[in-house]
């Protein structure tokens, strides 16, 4: 399972020659504004299919609640910009913090649950939110707030932030299924009481997830918001965040590392295309997503996989 | 398993990068074509406003193929790109990106309502192009940020409202230093939140007695509370804005109550002909905004039509249907974006965005002359009329009984007592 010292040095080396190639258009502008508009998109896509997948995928935690960090975050970043004029990163960071201590607070009650109870719950917990950030005349209810940042942020800076996050995470991610670490979280899912009997701690195991889950979902939430620049609350504790995370995870692959990477490139070239068709968008979207559970249950990554054995 | 994953990282990401690179392709733009970007609500809650945008849009079409555009004495192709914002705040942003940066749109129409007005003005701000902005009251896109360089917006303000409302309310007999108490009805969504502020700072500088029972979150079902605030306080006036089920929820719970009123003045779910259909009997009575109506006394300098003659046009393509307020709307942003155009020395973005401040012309819903200010937002103030909802013949129609804000417009009817808290 685990790849070997040479093997994951090449690995290593081969993802940083991607990354640098990615880079370039980023940092030079080469390929145009349109193009950086949909690595953006297709990075932080990836980004959030990679935590969900973390959770249901590999943890077995179905969370429908994931969109509670991308409005924090996003809130965050319109508070700390807007209303007392301070520069972005500062909203990266305060987004980061709260969706922290949010999730902490929030595991001692989630932990206690599983399955479909845990995902209903964490649905519930994120439509409260929204209710609550609708009647908070501190955030203007729900007139919603703008973002401000002078000068604010070009394409290319927005893409370059994204590509890093994006990278980062995919190493992580890497890293840690490829450590103990990722051993115990498998082994809870597949059994949680043998696990247990292993001597994998559960909770500790679980909330380190939900919380690793957590922190780097509002990173790429206050992105998303940095590139739109308006937040509601309908909008940033929007259901559709999380169905957008499932159905990224369900057409690459849940519990693969490069499904939600596939997942969320066809997600995003999909919308776009999908854009020029008032009314059928979500119509359209669903559609292949019944198919792909009917036909390909285990997603796109591993029709590749099992074509090749 | 350590081979396959050597083979799949590269090979996924490389696919990305060709996707990216291919894209690149997509765009890029001819300048003999004008690009109109154009994003509209066909979907979702707020499919009601952006109900006649395509054929509004077909209309405009037909019109340039045989008028085209003139940008300096040279003619010019026109398209005009319409996205679905599926009524989500998330998607206007997005598309307004994509209109911008994957189609070079040369101009933006943020249209229908401050829920989507404001995030495609944000992104057109952001991105430097030229945006008009139509059918969102003034004091909420204008509170949205500090400084608009490139929208301009017409519509009426919200003291409008409040001015068309209150005498509204003085033809039910509830007119300032009456005494009489109006019980307010908001939620707290982007519109009932701008609207709440100002009629509470209204209300009390008129004098008049305010039964607000705070505002609720919209989708409430179970009013019981607030009923029995309004039954106990006995209230003479309802005043507010919501959407159709809120409405629907918190009048019934209303009328069940016991409460009777003089008069109902209520925005949002009171100005559609399909919406106060669906509301059936309970629409009886109410009074409401009107912004445009077929027999106000305005045509297009561009294409010559009168608003009777729209209207027809309308009504002959949609079995009978009247053409919907935020209809003729979406047909002046058109019409402002081509006369635009024709004013415009050259396509340079610059040379739109001079064009647009300068216009001063006469559109389908009355003249457009951006020369008013609000905080960093210039703008054009637009017509206001308060109209009842009565039967005739019954079918429910919509009067106009009071133009004191505009007295150009012809009244078409007058103020009838009565509404469904009060009629047995």
């Amino acid at each position: 399972m685990i790849s070997g010292d040479s093997g994951s040095k090449k690995s290593l080396m081969i993802a940083g020659a991607v990354f640098l190639l990615l880079l370039i258009p980023g940092v030079t502008g080469a390929a145009g504004n349109n193009v950086l508009r949909y690595g953006f998109r297709i990075f932080l896509y990836i980004t959030i299919g990679e935590m969900w997948n973390l959770l249901s995928g590999y943890a077995g935690m179905t969370s429908l609640g994931q969109q509670s960090f991308i409005g924090l975050s996003g809130y965050a970043l319109a508070v700390v910009t807007s209303k007392y004029g301070m520069p972005y990163p500062l909203g990266f960071i305060s987004g980061l913090v709260i969706s922290l201590v949010f999730a902490l607070a929030m595991s001692f009650l989630l932990l206690r649950i599983d399955g479909m109870y845990f995902a209903i719950t964490t649905w519930v917990v994120a439509e409260a939110l929204g209710t609550l950030f609708m009647s908070m005349t501190y955030v203007n209810r729900g007139a919603g707030m703008t973002i401000s940042a002078v000068p604010y942020p070009r394409i290319g800076t927005l893409y370059v932030m994204a590509l890093v996050l994006c990278f980062g995470v995919l190493l992580l991610i890497k890293m840690l299924m490829s450590s103990g670490s990722g051993l115990k979280i498998i082994a809870m899912r597949d059994d949680p009481q043998a696990a247990e009997a292993s001597g994998v701690n559960l909770k500790k195991t679980k909330r380190m997830v939900y919380i690793l889950a957590a922190g780097i979902t509002s990173l790429a939430g206050s992105l998303f918001f940095l590139n739109k620049g308006t937040i509601y609350p309908e909008s940033g504790f929007d259901i559709g965040w999380t169905i957008s995370m499932v159905f990224i995870v369900i057409i690459g692959g849940s519990g693969t590392f490069y499904g939600p990477v596939a997942g969320a490139v066809i997600y995003v070239l999909l919308s776009e295309i999908l854009a020029h068709y008032p009314g059928w968008s979500n119509i359209i979207l669903g559609a292949a997503a019944i198919v792909m559970i009917l036909f390909c249950p285990k997603g796109i990554v591993r029709i590749r996989i099992r074509n090749k054995n | 398993m350590k081979r396959g994953s050597l083979v799949r990282l590269p090979a996924v990401c490389m696919i990305v990068f060709c996707v990216l690179f291919l894209l690149a392709g997509c765009s890029g733009g001819n300048k003999d074509t004008i690009r109109i970007g154009y994003v509209n609500p066909t979907t979702g809650p707020l499919a009601g406003n952006g109900e006649g945008c395509d054929w509004v849009v077909a209309q405009m079409e037909a019109y340039l193929k045989d008028h085209p555009i003139k940008v300096n004495g040279e003619e010019k192709a026109c398209e005009i790109i319409v996205y679905d914002s599926e009524s989500d705040a998330n998607k206007c942003s997005e598309l307004t990106q994509k209109l911008i940066e994957e189609d070079n749109v040369d101009m933006i129409i943020a249209i229908q309502t401050p829920n989507t007005v404001i995030p495609v003005a944000e992104v057109a701000e952001r991105y430097e192009i030229p945006c008009i902005a139509t059918q969102s009251p003034i004091d909420s896109l204008a509170n949205s940020r500090d400084e608009f360089n490139w929208t301009y917006c017409s519509f009426y303000t919200l003291d409008d409202v409040y001015e068309s409302q209150r005498a509204l309310w003085t033809a039910a007999g509830c007119g300032v230093g009456s005494g009489a108490r109006v019980g307010t009805l908001f939620a707290n969504d982007a519109d009932g939140t701008a609207w709440h502020e100002l009629f509470m700072k209204r209300l009390a500088e008129d004098g008049y007695e305010v039964v607000d029972p705070g505002q609720y979150p919209s989708g409430t079902t179970d009013f019981t509370s607030l009923a029995n605030e309004f039954k106990s306080k006995d209230i003479d006036i309802i005043a507010g804005t919501n959407i159709p089920p809120d409405f629907m929820n918190s009048y019934n719970a209303i009328i069940s109550a016991g409460v009777e009123v003089k008069g109902v003045t209520m925005g949002k779910c009171c100005l559609l002909q399909s919406d106060v259909e669906a509301l059936g009997d309970l629409a009886d009575g109410i009074m409401t905004q009107v912004w445009w109506a077929p027999t106000n006394p305005y045509s297009s300098a561009l294409t010559g039509i009168s608003s009777e003659k729209l209207n027809e046009a309308y009504m002959a393509d949609h079995d009978g249907r009247v053409m919907p307020q935020p209809a003729a709307y979406a047909y002046e942003a058109l019409e402002l974006a081509v006369q635009t155009f024709n004013s415009a020395k050259s396509l340079d973005k610059e040379d739109i965005r001079t064009a647009l401040s300068s216009l001063d012309v006469d559109t389908i819903i009355g003249h457009v002359k951006y020369d008013q200010k609000m905080k960093g937002l210039t703008f054009a103030r637009t017509v206001l009329c308060g109209g009842q909802w009565q039967r005739e013949n019954g079918e429910l129609t919509l009067k106009i009984i009071d133009n004191s804000l505009h007295p150009e417009i012809q009244l078409t009817g007058e103020y009838q007592p009565g509404n469904a808290t009060n009629k047995k």
